[in-house]
């Protein structure tokens, strides 16, 4: 099980815990193929919006000059992504998020309807589970619940089979959110 | 009144999100002073953000749907516009804030417009409204578009609604909107669809615009 984790520089020092790297060695102790990447907002260009990735080089990102192609490459050939990110207003950080805005090739610019929405379509045959692990302190009960509903909406628009969404406000909530993945990468992921 | 706007579009121009900041300014009859996200993102001086953004009566903050939330550059800017707003010594603007979203379906801007109402409870500025548009691809940054007759008209009132609701000052929460063209989905998935195999032709690219260029990077 191929296994990509995307997670922010501060993930690695929050209250202590370095969340990058429990999460990189219990994916790999039940046997998981972890590969785990730092994204910063400074590495990546933003999103442009100017769809080329659509319809000057399908499926690429025309900037090819920072690594958000061959990071695109490692997520659709993944089988899970993890992403872990510090917590903003119930979103993302923007570290996390200057690479989730250059996903946009991996799908396709097509609509299709999808539980009586309107998404895009695919544009590869399978795509990872969607793991997200938001940390922050303190988070408010609209934070966590803007963050978990966020996380299903982007799992359905990336057409993962499965997603689960964490939130870690505190090194007990670390242990519990740790024993949440195990259980979805034992149990959902590998049945 | 003081309206300032923040276009949270990375499109350096013609973008729906601009389109919509001024078809508001016409219809209220104001000029709205805008900033685009990824501009603050170069001057995000603290100093800047009070001066220029929290000392207005009315911050509209508009942008377009991305990956079901805000592009990272307006990410960036709320939580040092929260910073400033700390230490502000005057009276803090009231927010609105408009998500339009290529997809048909308005509803799905739901996320967006949370997120924005979280950054007002945090940094303590009056959350107005929001307006989450669908269909936004029918805009497509022209806001001579948005007229009270056609497929927009929608649109049209429900940010006429949101230009009476700021001129009156009535700066009280109130219930998010949620507005697309009127148009039946199947129309709005062919055309969409048709606009792209268009801008394709175009632009002669040489790969099929179904392409899967990653095989395999493990």
């Amino acid at each position: 099980m191929n296994t990509l984790i995307l997670y922010d520089e501060p993930s690695r020092n929050f209250q202590g815990l370095s969340l990058a790297e429990q999460v990189e060695n219990l994916a790999k102790q039940l046997g998981f193929n972890a590969r785990a990447r730092s994204i910063s907002s400074s590495m990546l260009k933003p999103c442009t919006g100017c769809f080329g990735c659509w319809t000057k080089t399908p499926g690429l990102c025309v900037w090819v000059d920072d690594q958000a192609n061959e990071i695109n490459g490692e997520l659709v050939g993944a089988d899970v992504i993890i992403l872990i990110s510090n917590i903003v207003f119930g979103c993302y950080g923007s570290h996390i998020k200057s690479y989730l805005d250059r996903t946009i090739p991996d799908i396709s610019p097509f609509f299709v309807k999808i539980g009586g929405e309107s998404h895009h379509k695919k544009r590869y045959d399978n795509y990872p589970h969607f793991v997200a692990i938001g940390y922050g302190d303190p988070i408010s009960q609209d934070e966590k619940e803007t963050f978990q509903a966020l996380v299903k909406r982007n799992s359905i628009n990336f057409h993962s089979p499965k997603e689960l969404a964490l939130v870690i406000a505190s090194p007990t909530e670390s242990s519990i959110a740790l024993e949440r993945l195990t259980d979805f990468l034992s149990q959902e992921v590998l049945s | 009144m003081k309206i300032v706007a923040i276009n949270g579009s990375p499109k350096p121009s013609h973008s729906t999100s601009g389109s919509i900041i001024n078809k508001l300014a016409e219809l209220m009859n104001q000029d709205i002073t805008t900033y685009r996200a990824l501009d603050l993102q170069r001057n995000i001086e603290h100093d800047y953000l009070q001066k220029y953004l929290l000392t207005a009566d009315v911050l509209l903050v508009v942008f377009p749907l991305y990956i079901d939330c805000l592009h990272s550059a307006l990410l960036d800017i709320l939580p040092r516009l929260e910073h400033a707003a700390k230490y502000s010594d005057t009276a803090l603007p009231t927010v609105y804030a408009i998500v339009n979203c290529g997809l048909y379906d308005a509803e799905q801007n739901t996320t967006a417009l949370r997120i924005v109402e979280n950054f007002c409870k945090r940094a303590k500025l009056t959350w107005g409204y929001g307006i989450g548009i669908g269909c936004g691809g029918m805009i497509d940054g022209n806001e001579k578009r948005i007229i009270p007759k056609g497929p927009l008209r929608n649109i049209y009132y429900a940010l006429g609604e949101m230009s009476k609701a700021i001129s009156l000052l009535q700066h009280q929460r109130q219930s998010n909107v949620y507005v697309r063209a009127r148009v039946p989905r199947f129309v709005y998935h062919l055309l969409g669809d048709l606009g792209l195999r268009i801008m394709f032709r175009k632009s002669s690219s040489k790969v099929k615009i179904n392409a899967r260029p990653h095989s395999t990077c493990w």
